[in-house]
């Protein structure tokens, strides 16, 4: 009895002491390996685990990849955080090229139940084989220096700025005093819950690519009732 | 006096405590701890303006020529001190029953937990307090921030200008057009602390989708589309690129 309470005892302190967190060390030593070009990240119809009832599986690198990253972008020791700040308010997306697996985490604004997200950008992140965390870039950080306009044109047609002669030409065209197209590009209205719909009807995936793959918090009486933000 | 020394520190944490930042004339912020609905307009000696277009024009060197509103030449020596203080300031750009373009008081009011990743953001008031017009007859045009590292719109953008088609329409009725709704985002690639040009800026216009970017070259612009932003959930897009 004695030595099962002392067991007992010395599994609840390592948990304590972050033993088990220190299978994936944090923080982990970051590089900066300017090399590095991160995928557009929202170029291709995400994969969304967890959506259908079929499993998934992802390898070992793969969890260790998002653990590492996941824990880079909020530390596991961090309390009392504002709810778009939280964990379980992201999404991870990850696409993994050659032996880079890339993850980025991001707002999940309507888990707080807001309209929008707080921040422009989350967390960016280039995870070696090893586990090294080879690049990272925080909120609006560009992978790359900022390109010159140069005198000479390069790409783009003349025109007044702010014009979209698409939407000219849909809305401002008819000569006989009509208000716009018969057909207006509204957008299909799709109640999420807390008064806000998209603006475009789903579309198909874009053939030819490999998909990124999204993981997101699984739907719980929270998601449903947020925290307070404050 | 019997402890001069002590009422000495008291007074020089005062000054350290104390707020040296400049009042800006231009830039208004709400009382702190408020989420405010409307933001003043308009901003004075600023203009009025026929088209939206040369609306645009004046507000791109305006908005950028505040501080931090670009930090590209930090980028390559300090991006870190870079990311710490670059700064979004925001503003609308209405149309008055007066059949004129004017531009609201600018904001650099951060949104809550900015700080926690360090990444500026822009809390803008979703309406204009213009005390000349009823709040009805004012239409909504333009949401106008800078982006300080030239960035594309980013997720928040592409929210954020869903938000407030929501709000106010997808299209404005001035005078005998119709315009969309749109988010700009201005940019500068100058490498001069001092003098950040308005060399563009990015547009996402909800009711057509498009993606935009628009190049200011000596005073030419020319327009070059991205793409299209297409919801594949009421939260979530991807953006199909030309």
């Amino acid at each position: 009895m004695k030595m099962h309470r002392v067991s007992l005892a010395l599994a609840v302190s390592l948990l304590g002491c972050g033993y088990l967190r220190g299978l994936f060390p944090h923080p982990v030593p970051v590089e900066e390996d300017r090399s590095i070009v991160f995928p557009r990240f929202f170029d291709q119809r995400p994969v969304q685990v967890g959506a259908r009832s079929e499993p998934y599986e992802m390898d070992g690198e793969m969890l260790r990849a998002l653990v590492i990253a996941s824990n880079d972008y909020i530390p596991p020791d961090a309390s009392n955080l504002p709810c778009p700040s939280r964990r379980e308010a992201q999404f991870y997306r990850v696409i993994r090229q050659g032996g880079i697996i890339f993850v980025y985490i991001y707002e999940n604004h309507a888990y707080c139940g807001r309209p929008y997200p707080v921040r422009h950008s989350g967390g960016k992140y280039a995870i070696g084989q090893d586990g090294r965390i080879l690049r990272r870039l925080i909120g609006a950080q560009p992978d790359h220096p900022v390109e010159r306009e140069t005198p000479d044109g390069g790409n783009g047609l003349s025109a007044e700025p702010g014009v979209s002669s698409e939407f000219d030409a849909l809305w401002n065209s008819s000569r006989d005093g009509s208000t716009g197209p018969s057909s207006p590009p509204l957008p299909p209205r799709a109640p999420t819950g807390h008064g806000w719909w998209c603006l475009n009807a789903p579309t198909a995936r874009a053939a030819g690519t490999r998909a990124p793959v999204t993981f997101r918090p699984r739907p719980s009486s929270r998601a449903r009732r947020p925290p307070s933000s404050s | 006096m019997k402890h001069p020394l002590a009422l000495l520190v008291a007074l020089l944490a005062n000054l350290a405590c104390t707020s040296t930042r400049v009042v800006d004339p231009h830039v208004w912020r709400a009382t702190p701890g408020q989420a405010a609905e409307s933001i003043p307009g308009p901003l004075k000696n600023f203009g009025s303006f026929d088209s939206f277009s040369d609306a645009l024009k004046a507000a791109c060197p305006l908005i950028l020529s505040k501080p931090n509103a670009s930090v590209g030449h930090l980028l390559e020596q300090n991006p870190e001190l870079a990311l710490r203080v670059s700064t979004e300031y925001c503003a609308w750009l209405y149309y008055t029953p007066e059949h004129k373009y004017e531009l609201s008081m600018l904001t650099d009011q951060e949104e809550p937990g900015d700080a926690l990743h360090g990444a500026a953001s822009c809390l803008l008031p979703p309406n204009v307090d213009d005390p000349r017009y009823t709040p009805t007859s004012i239409q909504y045009i333009f949401l106008l921030h800078n982006h300080p590292f030239a960035m594309e719109p980013s997720e928040r953008d592409i929210h954020l200008a869903t938000a407030m088609a929501n709000a106010h329409g997808l299209v404005a009725q001035a005078g005998n057009r119709k315009v969309p709704l749109a988010v700009v985002a201005f940019f500068s690639s100058s490498r001069d602390a001092q003098h950040a040009t308005c060399d563009g800026f990015y547009q996402y216009i909800p009711a057509t989708s498009e993606l935009l970017k628009w190049h200011n070259t000596e005073n030419t612009w020319r327009k070059e589309k991205l793409g299209e932003v297409k919801w594949i959930s009421p939260t979530r897009f991807i953006i199909m690129r030309e």
